[in-house]
């Protein structure tokens, strides 16, 4: 029971995290994100093969579509065009790169060569790794950002795209009237029924 | 030459005119921003998935202009519209002092986006400062507001219980209470048995949970639940100006309404003393323009209507008009807020909820009513709510894959929140003035803000914590997060107190009736009026103020006192 409740703590903690800013990142490296900002899709076609394997281990199709079956990586590539900062592209392509990185250096292979079954071994491990606790943050925080941060992990890049990844696709039709239940409607409001083992949570898009 | 000017439509602007046009007047209302279509301009019925960007306003634009902004919990895709570009909208603050002035320009202002808690100051509230001798004392009581906030809260629509607190009066026309659900209940039931001085009750909103036949003559129906009531509610079930006051408003055929109409100053005639009009600049293409009126009503919003009474400084008033108490702009006052303790409450029932209730709970004041406090005067409340957690993964928590993916169609455990607003001194040192050195693109001078919390807020926050942790302990639950101090002032979006209201013109800009002591037709019935700030959210009070001083305003004018 402590066990999970150190669970529970860690993983709001973490959730909490992504409200995070990020770091100062080198010249260079911003100006070669503002090079790209034309480009039909932001990612190189190896980048969103990496990322669309990423996704895709993170939320496999199971008896609903996964997060490429939703469309996550157009989606993600989207927002990297559209939405992230100089600093978050790099921070989110950065991570993209780590894994392959890793697939690398562990199979000799980009991660995307990878079967699925060698993708989600290799991933979980990462996962695991990258959750661990991490040194303190240097970053100054204001009062709201530090209510909200948590713990630091060893790997935020890490978590700022599995973060991305599981948003986009929970924010999906599919992901929401599918795997969860969403009314945008809902009409009355029911403070109490019988949990069955049907019962699904609501797709939040309020505090309740 | 109409009979009376409002200045701003938001939450108490909106009030006042539809009071003053209810009784035959012919009112102007002066709106800063652009006009708002519901049918175009709310985006309540987008579906989630049709936003582009995943709710979330680009992180460039963010940064470059909604910096302030997007410190509020309701800014979003969604709203970003609502909210004023910092960009374009700057005031300075000093070193180390921040405020976070959160803003909308546009009819209706911030009553689109409000939070919609509406509560009654009490007896005890009113009396505070002749109590302890902080501020000035108010010129009113309770007996004198209760008539109008039993108008307003019939008008608007405030759902709640009949608590029977005489900390936080209700009254006869209240709609009914959302129901807590069960956690909520058992987390009552802890609070109240193991505090037994303290209550626990829902928290009285302005949405409609069943539209009354006035309600609906407006075009508002009841709630749908959605709890997206900050992008407009196309149901009218939320009150905000556009739902109510400016219909109603409309129906008397005694409203114009022009937009884009940016107040530069009141304008005073020497002779009389009296307000003849203002001056107003056109947001777009900078032209000036003069309007005339027999009453003006100043509901611009606490900083603004102090900086447009600063900025109608003549060689009569070298320090602004009505400011002969050198009080306006001063006593700046917010709510302490974001003061959250968060816990889960591992023992919650096999029950789950339907719907997106559009409010929580609310744990009235007690500190120095029913219990002591530790060192400081006046007290705090607490809004907040059990949710039960499950659904979206989280990123932080280990685990990937189908299990991770099937793991989401599990409910989760209860959790519970409550944080702290607390009541903020007035202290004439947090003050508004004029910028001497910066103007804003129409040539007017930037508010300067210079605002912190005291020692009286500073000792009530640690209060407020450890209360909050020994509450949610109480109800058996652990604590996973807690706040270690306040947001910076403004954030709780409640800012007031810099055109007060008092019983003596050397200390205060404003009589019982909301009429400027040095001006006989100049009313303020924004969150500038405040003496003192409660701990209530406070928008319920700006529009029985509002109503009341329209009502007697009137009166004064059909009796050729003004």
């Amino acid at each position: 029971m402590i066990d999970a409740m150190q669970m529970d703590r860690r993983a709001m903690m973490g959730q909490l995290a992504l409200l995070l800013g990020v770091a100062s990142l080198p010249a260079d490296a911003l100006a070669a994100v503002a090079k790209k900002k034309k480009a039909a899709r932001f990612l190189t076609p190896a980048q969103f093969a990496a990322l669309s394997a990423i996704a895709d281990t993170i939320i496999p199709a199971t008896d609903t579509p996964g997060a490429v079956g939703a469309g996550v990586p157009r989606l993600f590539d989207g927002m990297l065009i559209r939405w992230a900062s100089p600093a978050s592209k790099i921070k989110l392509i950065g991570a993209i790169e780590d894994i392959n990185k890793a697939a690398m250096a562990a199979d000799k292979k980009g991660f995307a060569a990878l079967t699925p079954a060698r993708r989600k071994e290799l991933l979980l491990a990462y996962d695991s790794a990258a959750l661990k606790p991490g040194p303190v943050r240097t970053e100054k925080l204001n009062a709201f950002e530090a209510m909200m941060a948590g713990p630091p992990v060893m790997n935020p890049g890490w978590v700022k795209l599995k973060g991305l990844v599981i948003n986009l696709y929970y924010n999906t039709e599919v992901a929401m009237t599918k795997e969860l239940i969403y009314e945008h409607v809902p009409g009355k409001w029911v403070p109490s029924f019988k949990v069955t083992p049907e019962t699904r949570p609501f797709a939040a898009g309020g505090p309740f | 030459m109409f009979d009376a000017i409002v200045i701003g439509s938001g939450m108490s602007g909106g009030i006042a005119a539809k009071e003053l046009c209810e009784r035959g007047l012919k009112v102007l209302m002066l709106e800063r921003g652009k006009d708002v279509d519901p049918s175009k301009d709310f985006t309540d019925m987008t579906m989630p998935w049709e936003f582009p960007n995943n709710m979330q306003v680009p992180e460039e634009e963010t940064a470059r202009d909604y910096a302030v902004q997007s410190q509020c919990y309701a800014f979003s895709e969604a709203t970003k519209k609502f909210w004023v570009k910092d960009s374009e909208h700057p005031y300075s603050t000093p070193e180390g002092k921040p405020f976070s002035w959160i803003r909308g320009y546009h009819v209706g202002g911030r009553s689109i986006m409000w939070g919609r808690q509406s509560y009654r100051m009490s007896e005890m509230d009113l009396a505070a400062n002749a109590k302890d001798g902080h501020g000035c004392d108010w010129p009113i009581r309770y007996s004198d507001l209760e008539p109008w906030y039993d108008h307003i809260e019939k008008f608007i629509g405030v759902a709640g219980d009949r608590d029977g607190l005489p900390q936080l009066p209700d009254g006869p026309h209240l709609l009914p209470a959302w129901e807590m659900n069960d956690a909520e209940k058992q987390f009552k039931a802890a609070i109240e048995s193991k505090f037994s001085t303290r209550k626990v009750i829902m928290g009285r909103n302005a949405n409609l949970s069943v539209a009354q036949p006035h309600h609906e003559a407006l075009g508002r129906t009841s709630c749908q639940n959605r709890s997206i009531c900050e992008r407009g509610c196309s149901f009218g079930a939320a009150h905000s100006t556009l739902s109510s006051s400016l219909p109603a408003a409309r129906l008397t055929g005694n409203l114009t309404l022009v937009t884009d109409a940016i107040v530069h100053s009141i304008i005073q005639d020497p002779k009389t003393g009296k307000a003849t009009g203002v001056r107003v600049i056109d947001r777009r293409t900078k032209v000036g323009k003069t309007y005339e009126a027999k009453l003006v009503f100043l509901n611009a919003s606490a900083i603004a209507s102090a900086m447009i009474l600063l900025n109608s400084a003549s060689d009569a008033n070298p320090r602004g008009l009505a400011n002969g108490s050198d009080q306006v702009g001063r006593n700046l006052m917010d709510h302490t807020y974001a003061l959250s303790t968060a816990g889960f409450m591992p023992k919650g029932p096999d029950t789950y909820y339907k719907g997106r209730r559009p409010t929580g709970l609310y744990i009235p004041r007690y500190r120095n009513v029913t219990e002591e406090a530790d060192g400081y005067v006046r007290g705090y409340g607490y809004q907040g709510g059990v949710m039960r957690m499950g659904g979206k993964p989280r990123a932080g928590s280990p685990g990937l894959g189908a299990e991770m993916k099937n793991g989401a169609h599990k409910l989760g455990p209860w959790m519970a929140f409550i944080s702290g607003f607390g009541e903020m001194l007035p202290n004439p040192d947090n003050r508004v003035t004029m910028n001497t050195t910066r103007k804003d693109q129409w040539g007017m001078a930037i508010p300067h803000i210079d605002c912190e919390i005291g020692a009286n807020e500073k000792a009530m926050t640690k209060q407020i914590l450890a209360d909050g942790k020994a509450m949610i302990e109480a109800a058996g639950g652990f604590v996973v997060n807690q706040a270690t101090k306040p947001g910076p002032p403004g954030l709780g979006i409640h800012e007031m107190g810099t055109v007060r209201m008092g019983r003596d013109p050397k200390t205060s800009v404003l009589n019982g009736f909301n009429q400027a002591h040095e001006v006989s037709n100049l009313f303020c019935t924004d969150g500038g009026a405040m003496s003192s700030s409660g701990c209530q959210n406070p928008s319920l009070t700006y529009m029985a103020l509002s109503a009341r001083a329209a009502h007697h305003a009137v009166e004064f004018l059909k009796e050729g006192k003004i």
